[in-house]
This record gives C-alpha cells, sequence and structure tokens, in this order.
C-alpha cells in the first residue's frame, strides 16, 4: 500500500506530462508548476492539509495510506472545477481542525467524507484559474508532499508533544470559522 | 533543553524579523503579513496573549494547553460578530480589563479551577476576537490575514507558554509573579487612556 501511495502520484505527474516532454527535454509544465504553487500559496490550503495530517496522525498507518489516496483524489478532481466551489473551502478547514481540536479519532464512512471533504476543500481554496490535467497532477502532488510531510511532523511530535495537533487543531478550526462567516458575508 | 533553546531562538527571530515584513502591504503576502502584525502590534493584544500563555504555565496540566485551545476557538464567536458588524459594548475597554485582569492572575499566582480559567479566558476572548474580526472584512487579502492573525495569536500563546517554564527555575515563580505585576499596570495604564509618562 505504502507503494501505491508513493507510486500514485508520480504516475500521474508521468502520464499527464507525457504529451509535453513529447515536444523537448523540459516540455511545457508550466500549468503543472501551477497548480503546486496554487496549493503553496494559498494559506486555507496549507492549514487544511495540516490539520488531515493532524488527524490522519492519530489513525493506522494502512488506513492512513488510503485516506491519503482519498485527499489527493479528491483535490485533483476539484481542481478541474477551477474556482467554483471556492465558497465552500474554508468546509474543510473547519472540520478537519475542530476533529484534531476535539482529539477524535474518525472511522470508516465519516473519516471518508472527512478526506473527501478536505481534499476538496484544499483544492477549492486555491482558486485554479485555468484548470487542466496538468495542473490537477500539480496539485495532486503537491499534496501528497505537503500531507506526508504533515503526517511525519505530528506522528513524531505524538512522543513529546501529545497536544500539538490539539493546539494546531484549534488554530486551523478559527481560521476556517472566520473565513466561512466572511463568506457568508458577502 | 535544547528544544527550548531552539525554540526560544526561533521566536526571537520571528519578533526580531519584524520590522523587514513591514513593506509588502499587498497582495497574499501583505495581508498575511498585516494579519500577523495585528495582535503583535497593539501592546493591549500582545500583553494579553501572552498573559494567557504565562498563566497557563502557572496553572500546570491540562491548562497549560487547554488555554492555547480555548482561546482561538472562542476567538472566533467575537471575529464572527465582528464581521457581522453585531456591536460588542465596551469592547476595548474588555480587551484593557483582560490584561489587567490576567497581570494580576499572574502576579497573585492564582490556580482557578478549570472551568472558571476557561471561562475568564472565553470572556476576554470574545472581546480580542471581535476586534479582530471588525478589521477582517477590511483586509485585502483575508484568507491570509486570518491565517496570519490567529498564527499570530498562537505563537504568542506559546512564547508565554515558553516564558513560563522560568518556574523551573530557582526564584522563577517570583521572576513570572513580577512580570505578571507589571503586565497588570501596563494595563491599568492602558485603560487610564495610554497617558504620557514623562
Amino acid at each position: 500500500m505504502r507503494k501505491t501511495l508513493v507510486g500514485l502520484p508520480i504516475a500521474t505527474f508521468i502520464w499527464a506530462t507525457w504529451p509535453a516532454l513529447a515536444h523537448d527535454a523540459f516540455g511545457n509544465v508550466a500549468p503543472f508548476w501551477s497548480g503546486a504553487l496554487h496549493i503553496l500559496v494559498s494559506p486555507l490550503s496549507m492549514a487544511t492539509l495540516l490539520a488531515t495530517g493532524a488527524v490522519l496522525a492519530t489513525i493506522k498507518y494502512a488506513t492512513a495510506e488510503r485516506c491519503g489516496l482519498l485527499v489527493m483524489a479528491s483535490a485533483g478532481l476539484v481542481t478541474l472545477t477551477g474556482d467554483a466551489l471556492s465558497a465552500f473551502a474554508p468546509v474543510g478547514a473547519i472540520a478537519a481542525g475542530l476533529i484534531a481540536a476535539t482529539g477524535i479519532k474518525p472511522e470508516g464512512l465519516p473519516l471518508q467524507v472527512l478526506c473527501i471533504l478536505a481534499g476538496s476543500s484544499i483544492a477549492a481554496a486555491a482558486s485554479v484559474d485555468k484548470p487542466d490535467l496538468l495542473t490537477s497532477a500539480g496539485v495532486i502532488l503537491i499534496v501528497f508532499a505537503a500531507l506526508l510531510g504533515a503526517l511525519l511532523v505530528f506522528e513524531a511530535l505524538e512522543q513529546k508533544l501529545p497536544l500539538a495537533r490539539r493546539v494546531i487543531g484549534a488554530w486551523v478550526a478559527a481560521i476556517g470559522l472566520l473565513l466561512a462567516a466572511l463568506s457568508l458575508r458577502t | 533543553m535544547h528544544t527550548r533553546t531552539l525554540l526560544s531562538t526561533c521566536l526571537l527571530l520571528l519578533l526580531s524579523a519584524s520590522p523587514a515584513a513591514a513593506h509588502a502591504e499587498h497582495g497574499v503576502a501583505g495581508g498575511f503579513i498585516s494579519g500577523f502584525m495585528h495582535p503583535l502590534g497593539g501592546l493591549d493584544h500582545l500583553l494579553a496573549m501572552a498573559a494567557v500563555g504565562i498563566w497557563g504555565a502557572f496553572l500546570g496540566k491540562p491548562l497549560v494547553w487547554a488555554l492555547p485551545v480555548t482561546f482561538p476557538l472562542v476567538m472566533v464567536a467575537g471575529g464572527v460578530l465582528g464581521i457581522f458588524a453585531i456591536p460588542v459594548p465596551g469592547v476595548e475597554e474588555g480587551i484593557a480589563l483582560s490584561v489587567v485582569a490576567l497581570g494580576t492572575a499572574i502576579a497573585l499566582a492564582w490556580r482557578a479551577p478549570v472551568a472558571i480559567a476557561v471561562t475568564i479566558i472565553a470572556i476576554f476572548a470574545l472581546f480580542h476576537g471581535h476586534a479582530h474580526g471588525t478589521e477582517l472584512p477590511a483586509a485585502a487579502a483575508p484568507e491570509a490575514y486570518a491565517t496570519g492573525f490567529v498564527l499570530a495569536t498562537g505563537l504568542v500563546h506559546l512564547a508565554g507558554i515558553a516564558i513560563g517554564w522560568l518556574l523551573g527555575m530557582r526564584s522563577g515563580a517570583w521572576i513570572l509573579r513580577g512580570i505578571g505585576l507589571l503586565i497588570a499596570m501596563t494595563g491599568l495604564w492602558i485603560m487610564a487612556g495610554s497617558p504620557a509618562l514623562a
């Protein structure tokens, strides 16, 4: 399963960039980096990724791997809708943040729903302006890297500072709730 | 101890680098910096946030971590009231009072029961949140602004908890109580309208 987790984004990248790579050594992969950077420069996307990593760090590794794939797939799909779902972007941060803050360990369907929500919100918050498959591949790859990073950090913190994920979760939920209120107002 | 030194150095660097960040005032970076600087720029916000952390350190587990979790979540309630322009009476006075009250609690080394401590923090968080929320709709990049100020608030809490590590030193409790007294007196000065001291 771990091989699948690593292999899927790499395969997606190779597949999506294949036609572009046919023209020269590197090809025009600007949309790929655009997708990746949209996630990196979106504070809400990164906050949601952090909280999702905090939640996944509390569950079994095999389940976390499947959840990671679900987050990446949702993010990749929602990227293709552009900014159509941007109004719902704070939902993932609120859900993942509150679950991390309260210390609940979700299982089964609620966990899957959370992963889909989080993945969709991460992509919706990035509001990619010209979505295509390459952009989506960039989003998937960066979601993979950031989620894995967050997961490893929270796993390491679990020993020394077990409440760190609750504190971070509260911060992320606070950001999400404020932005949800703001989008309702406008 | 190594982790503590590293954390303290990082916090110090973050604070000392803030003047350099004053130049970018547009886009995501500008919104983030503007939000990040909001709790740091006002003495009342800064002292109250740090006092929450120091008092938490005095109160020990579980409150040392419960307060930084409770504060941002309740602060959001105040922030939402601010976003929707719902007036809350005496916001500025409430913020100044929070500095006095939290400083006094530290100075007296008051080990309040969990429910009372959380209630006190929640009431004050509402005032602070309202002040932040009122400015949020006008921000150039609200998403970045909100992230910046929540992050800054949390980091100042952590800085307060880090200051609370002085408790482990000989006479540390007395140093902290002195800091608490100083915070309370500054709060009184703010409540009096920050008159010139000269």
